[in-house]
């Protein structure tokens, strides 16, 4: 399946440059950024699937709190002086502890309820933490100055090649794949795979699932943070950057469906090279584009691409 | 006349009397229709037990599209309603058709996928003038009454809004609504029951829809305008709060909760201001300047302490005694 | 004298708004192997459950060790030294044999360390052959020995034991009482829930009899034949 996807993806794109004379470094730069958004929705989708696995709650504020993370890098830079690269370690870590404090404080309490309960109290999150933001700011966005180390583009022959998108897509992916890693390979991941199909059992064993439960929901919304601060030299930096992002993240994750870790990573690059080629072929479709694969998927294939009928 | 229905008739013989009392007619029509909006959306969540996102999609679709066809067609106005309302219940067959294959919480992200795709064509299509919106739009005529008159116009909007309460009512007391009421409380019980389900919630959700849109189209004809704010995701969440705060699954629930949203919009900054003079602390200016953080900190509130809402939570007190 | 390891006073449980159990009182000593007895719905599945924490609300009192532990989250139930082996057996489908083997922490109390995985393997030489299948695609009667083995593992010195002869071949029942005997020789403290007589009558030294959430007699080993038609009666069997 993966073999023969990778495949189409290349293939597409060369036949489409020929039959629409298309230039193909004009095609290879749209596919670039078509990665650097994939690699956004891969690490978002990647972030909700996980709490959804663990906790059955689908994480409406993780746009906000991805927001958060880039405000955080810029707010640093802007009254502490504090670099990129320490925000890139900083902004997740806040990030991550306040989202423990809300697993803590509110959701913990839902859980007993229906699952929409903790959909709609993230959705109030999302409101407050985007309104504090926006009456603190405004609107419009705020530039972040690129890394100097990751200035510049590198000319690759058939392409020029922007560093730090290039940087992006490598750390999204590489953050990614850890991830996976540690969820599918090591014991600590053994300890989510479990309690994601039993979690009263694994806290009959004797481990402290609530915990558990916690540092979950702390790591998916870290994910969101660090992806805030990848995104805040190239999107500006703005407290509604977050809500238009998560509704698309919502549609990656309907099409991925929330079983594999590493189906969720695939469906969001895959997505973001087919939105960032849409662009390229037929621009007033790419905002909506997603939307339409994932009307599509759901009347072919509704459990999701990956997706196990939950 | 029995007891039960003396009271929908005093409620629409106080309503037609709050003109006379001094209450804006334009104020008392934006309530309305919001209320009846929201019963629109009660009926699929309160009742069928379906969460959608998306409800603003139908609310502004009626909206453009009575708009354009009063403004742009000349369409007389209540051809121009009618237009509306049934562009929005087509938009709920589709949208019901995709969405109804999920349930719950997948439900629920797809019609907010699916609303926002709607949003981005307001956004890109030529007839709805993108962020400016439809402007001016006329309101006609009906039955002589010249409609420009803000009076007149409110007695066809009460009418029309007992109209759609109507129908909400007839929906839910009907052996279509005791079947909705099955699936809701257990679905795989009804299946194996024989009933054809997702037949049932797709029918549920197109009344939803149409309903809504008749509050769009009616709305449209309030303000004279259709913008894009009634097609966004912040409307699809305003219509779950005035439900939530109203109270999920009663009837009067949805009236109770336009009417303090509405408020909420309007006097916001008036409470912030007085809040602050009242206390000394400047935080509640800020406050007051944002409906977006206190509508959050509203729904943080409800679904922690008060899920039943304020209808629920008295009919609850009363049940006690 | 031994003493009481596990002493059950005066336990109501709940599900929700059901009242499940009505007043359960029991007593296990060290080292013994004692039985719940009953019809389907009396309420001994949910009498190990309640122990553990895992019903709805409580009331009355649990003494592990001497520890009250009826107002303790379930994992710290456990860390007292309680290993349970579900009804339903709670093998983890997305994680394969060993991973399932090694996912229970230990638990053990003053120093005691549960069977190395050396030691599980020579008991259960069939759970080394399939470490790397997913836990689901062993056979019935080798997921009920994976269920019992990880809990050998953590340390546990007291098993909860519901229902593992259920739906397994005579050849592994035999095999699952020897290991039981096993067990007992070794000084571990078990109480097994069963709905099979026979399979209890060899293994245990105290037989509790539940109806309607509470327990009606209690029977020893030694006095079995005597009442034996009692029991009959009460058991349906």
């Amino acid at each position: 399946m993966c073999r023969s996807l990778f495949l189409l993806f290349e293939s597409i794109p060369i036949f489409m440059a020929e039959v629409f004379y298309i230039p193909i470094h004009a095609l290879l730069a749209q596919l670039l950024l078509g990665l650097v958004n994939g690699s956004f929705y891969a690490m978002l989708s990647l972030g909700l699937a996980i709490i959804f696995g663990l906790l059955n709650i689908i994480n409406f504020s993780h746009g906000a709190l991805y927001m958060v993370g880039a405000f955080a890098a810029w707010m640093g830079l802007q009254y502490l002086g504090i670099s990129y690269w320490l925000m890139l370690i900083i902004a997740p870590v806040i990030v991550g502890l306040f989202g423990i404090l809300l697993e803590r404080l509110l959701i913990r309490h839902l859980y007993k309820l229906d699952h929409l309960y903790g959909l709609l109290l993230t959705f109030g999150v999302t409101l407050l933490v985007e309104g504090i933001f926006r009456s603190l700011y405004g609107v419009s966005g705020k530039p972040y100055p690129t890394p100097d180390a990751l200035q510049g583009a590198a000319d690759l022959g058939f392409m020029y090649l922007p560093i730090y998108r290039g940087w992006v897509i490598a750390a999204s992916i590489s953050v990614c794949l850890i991830t996976w890693f540690i969820v599918e390979k090591t014991s600590l991941g053994a300890l989510l795979r479990a309690g994601t199909e039993n979690p009263k059992l694994v806290e009959a064993f004797g481990v402290n699932v609530p915990l558990v439960v916690s540092l979950t929901y702390g790591f998916g919304v870290a994910l969101a943070g660090f992806a805030g601060v990848l995104a805040a030299p190239i999107m500006q930096v703005s407290p509604l950057m977050g809500s238009n992002l998560i509704i698309v993240v919502f549609a990656v994750v309907v099409i991925g469906g929330m079983g594999s870790i590493m189906g969720s990573i695939l469906t969001g690059l895959g997505l973001g090279v087919i939105e960032g080629l849409t662009k390229v072929f037929w621009p007033q479709a790419s905002n909506t584009v997603v939307f339409v694969i994932m009307i599509i998927v759901l009347l072919l294939r509704p459990a999701g691409l990956f997706g196990k009928e939950k | 006349m029995n007891s039960k229905s003396v009271a929908p008739v005093l409620a629409v013989v106080a309503i037609a009397m709050l003109p006379a009392v001094g209450a804006y007619p334009i104020f008392i029509m934006k309530i309305m229709c919001y209320a009846l909006f929201a019963c629109a959306f009660n009926l699929l969540l309160g009742y069928a037990g379906l969460l959608s996102f998306g409800h603003a999609a139908f609310l502004g679709a009626a909206a453009y599209a009575t708009g354009h066809a009063l403004a742009v067609w000349e369409l007389p106005t209540l051809a121009g309603l009618m237009f509306g309302t049934c562009v929005a219940a087509a938009m709920g067959l589709v949208m019901g058709v995709v969405a109804i294959r999920r349930s719950g919480i997948y439900f629920a992200m797809i019609t907010l996928a699916m609303a926002q795709m709607a949003f981005f064509y307001f956004l890109q299509a030529p007839f709805t003038h993108g962020e400016d919106g439809l402007q001016g739009i006329p309101r006609g005529q009906i039955l002589g009454l010249d409609l420009s008159n803000d009076l007149n116009l409110y007695y066809l909007v009460m009418v029309i809004f007992c109209i759609g309460y109507a129908v909400c009512w007839r929906t839910i007391n009907s052996p279509f609504g005791q079947v909705l009421k099955a699936i809701r409380e257990n679905e795989s019980r009804a299946v194996s029951l024989g009933y054809e389900v997702d037949r049932y919630k797709l029918l549920c959700f197109i009344i939803s829809a149409t309903l809504a849109g008749l509050a769009g189209a009616t709305k449209s004809l309030v303000f004279v305008s259709a913008t894009l704010s009634d097609a966004t995701w912040q409307m699809s969440g305003m219509v779950i709060l005035m439900t939530l705060i109203g109270g999920l699954g009663t009837f009067t629930g949805p009236v109770v909760g336009a009417i303090i949203v509405v408020l909420l919009e309007n006097k916001v900054g008036q409470f912030g201001r007085f809040l602050s003079h009242l206390t000394g602390v400047q935080w509640f200016q800020l406050l007051g300047e944002s409906v977006t953080i206190v509508i959050g900190l509203i729904f943080i509130f409800c679904v922690m302490a008060f899920r039943r809402g304020i209808v629920g939570e008295i009919s609850h007190r009363l049940n006690k005694t | 004298m031994k003493n009481s390891i596990v002493e059950v006073r005066d336990l109501h449980a709940w599900y929700g708004e059901s009242h499940v159990l009505h007043g359960v009182s029991f007593d296990v000593k060290q080292g013994e192997v004692v039985t719940l007895l009953g019809r389907n719905g009396s309420g001994r599945t949910t009498t190990l459950r309640a122990i553990l924490g895992l019903t709805g609300a409580r009331k009355g009192s649990i003494c592990i060790h001497g520890e009250e532990a009826i107002k303790l989250p379930t994992y710290r139930v456990a860390r007292l030294g309680i290993g349970y082996c579900p009804e339903e057996r709670g093998i983890f489908s997305a994680l394969s044999c060993e991973e399932n083997l090694l996912l229970p922490p230990q638990v053990g109390k003053s120093g005691n360390r549960g069977m190395s995985l050396d030691e599980i393997y020579a008991m259960f030489p069939n759970l080394e052959e399939r470490k790397y299948s997913p836990g689901t695609r062993l056979s019935g009667g080798e997921q009920q020995m994976l269920a019992v083995a990880r809990i050998l593992r953590s340390g546990a010195r007291i098993l909860l034991l519901d229902e593992i002869s259920e739906g397994l071949a005579p050849v592994i029942v035999q095999a699952l009482a020897r290991m039981v005997i096993t067990l007992k020789a070794k000084g571990y403290t078990v109480v097994m829930v069963e709905q099979n007589f026979h399979f209890a009558a060899g293994l245990a030294d105290r037989f509790y009899v539940m109806e309607h959430g509470q327990i009606v007699k209690e029977v020893a080993s030694v006095d079995l034949a005597s009442h034996r038609d009692e029991l009959n009666s009460l058991l349906g069997v």
